[in-house]
């Protein structure tokens, strides 16, 4: 039971002191993405805060991310991305396609 | 905007297409009548009303990640209904039984549920615009339309077939959408963080390019992926390897109990 607890309580801290994954932000307004082009650190996990200012709803969607999330008008999202290989991944608002367009750019640090 | 609400539509409807008309085939075959999954369809329908209405509160569960939770419930939902379907059909238990019934239900709710919210979510969004609205409108009906007729001709290609080589058919496409509802599932736990992410195992996106019409169309049929996470193709192998067995052992068993 002792050994339990002790093994819950590190877990526990452990956890705890694990890194959060560094967090950006996009804004989407008007139907576009701000900013429409993300540079992020490649290698990474990454947590991407959406926000949508619209009064419309969004579906934040990428084939090379592999992701896709819908985004209520005036709300906001959380999506976890990476660790990503350095390159660009082309993502898109699924719902208003022709402006909402935007990519992230994953690049190795020091470059 | 119409051709992008067709797109948009038709690839939400063909998921849920696939489902209804495999079930409906299945009816035929058995002679049965279907008034149940008219009424399962009717019951997706109101629930995808409720998702869409209460998806910001759904997506603010869990510290924000409460869609990517709900989604994979219900693939898996879906994937357990299919694959009791296997296991009673296999088992010589069919149609008008009630489990049987109960199973086919379940799946076509859920698989509507989710897929209606999304296209309710997006016509909704433009009610404040009617000029838009008319176009948003007519390209959703044109992409339910193509989208049924999709459905309708994989009905008449099943009931086409002699019974047997029919229902053999519905349990192979009733396993690759399986299959299909798992690889999403394991995405959405990606997305949610609960499922680590590792660099993609292949790339096939010179192949077929998810931008791609064969790719979209694969897409709704088995969750093509051009970049797949170690995790989804062992979960995507697993969830098909695991309703083969059902059947199969469901077989064996029937073929014991008759000696």
């Amino acid at each position: 039971m002792k050994y339990l607890v002790t093994f819950i309580s590190m877990l526990l801290i452990s956890l705890n002191s694990y890194a959060a994954p560094p967090t950006f932000e996009i804004i989407i307004k008007d139907h576009l993405f701000y900013p429409d082009e993300l540079v992020i650190p490649a290698n990474t996990k990454v947590r991407l805060l959406v926000k949508n200012q619209d009064a419309t709803p969004e579906e934040f969607e990428s084939y090379e991310l592999n992701r896709e999330k819908v985004i209520p008008g005036n709300t906001e999202a959380i999506i976890f991305i990476g660790p990503l290989s350095p390159g660009i991944y082309p993502f898109f608002g699924e719902f208003f396609p022709k402006t909402a367009q935007g990519k992230i750019i994953a690049e190795e640090e020091g470059k | 905007m119409l051709l992008n609400s067709v797109i948009l539509v038709l690839r939400e409807v063909l998921e849920a297409a696939m489902v209804v008309s495999l079930f409906m085939a299945f009816t035929t075959v058995s002679q049965q009548p279907r008034y149940f999954l008219l009424k399962a369809i009717l019951l997706g329908l109101v629930a995808g009303g409720f998702y869409a209405y209460f998806l910001p509160e759904i997506s603010n569960w869990l510290e924000g990640i409460g869609q990517e939770i709900t989604n994979t419930i219900i693939h898996i939902g879906i994937y357990l209904s299919l694959t009791s379907f296997l296991w009673l059909i296999s088992s010589n238990i069919v149609l008008p039984n009630r489990m049987v019934k109960t199973v086919m239900m379940v799946a076509i709710i859920l698989a509507i549920s989710r897929e209606s919210a999304e296209i309710m979510l997006y016509v909704s969004g433009f009610r404040s615009d009617h000029f838009l609205m008319q176009s948003v409108l007519s390209g959703s009906l044109i992409g339910l339309g193509i989208g049924v007729s999709c459905g309708i001709f994989l009905y008449h290609l099943m009931i086409a077939l002699k019974p047997a080589a029919a229902t053999r058919f519905i349990c192979v496409l009733v396993v690759i959408v399986g299959g299909s509802m798992m690889s999403q599932a394991t995405q959405f736990l990606i997305q949610a963080d609960w499922l680590a992410s590792t660099t993609p195992v292949w790339d096939s996106s010179h192949i077929i390019s998810e931008h791609s019409l064969p790719g979209q169309l694969l897409y709704a049929l088995m969750a093509y992926e051009a970049t797949p996470a170690w995790s989804q193709i062992v979960v995507y192998l697993s969830s098909l390897l695991l309703m083969i067995l059902v059947i199969v052992s469901a077989r064996f068993l029937q073929g014991k109990s008759k000696i």
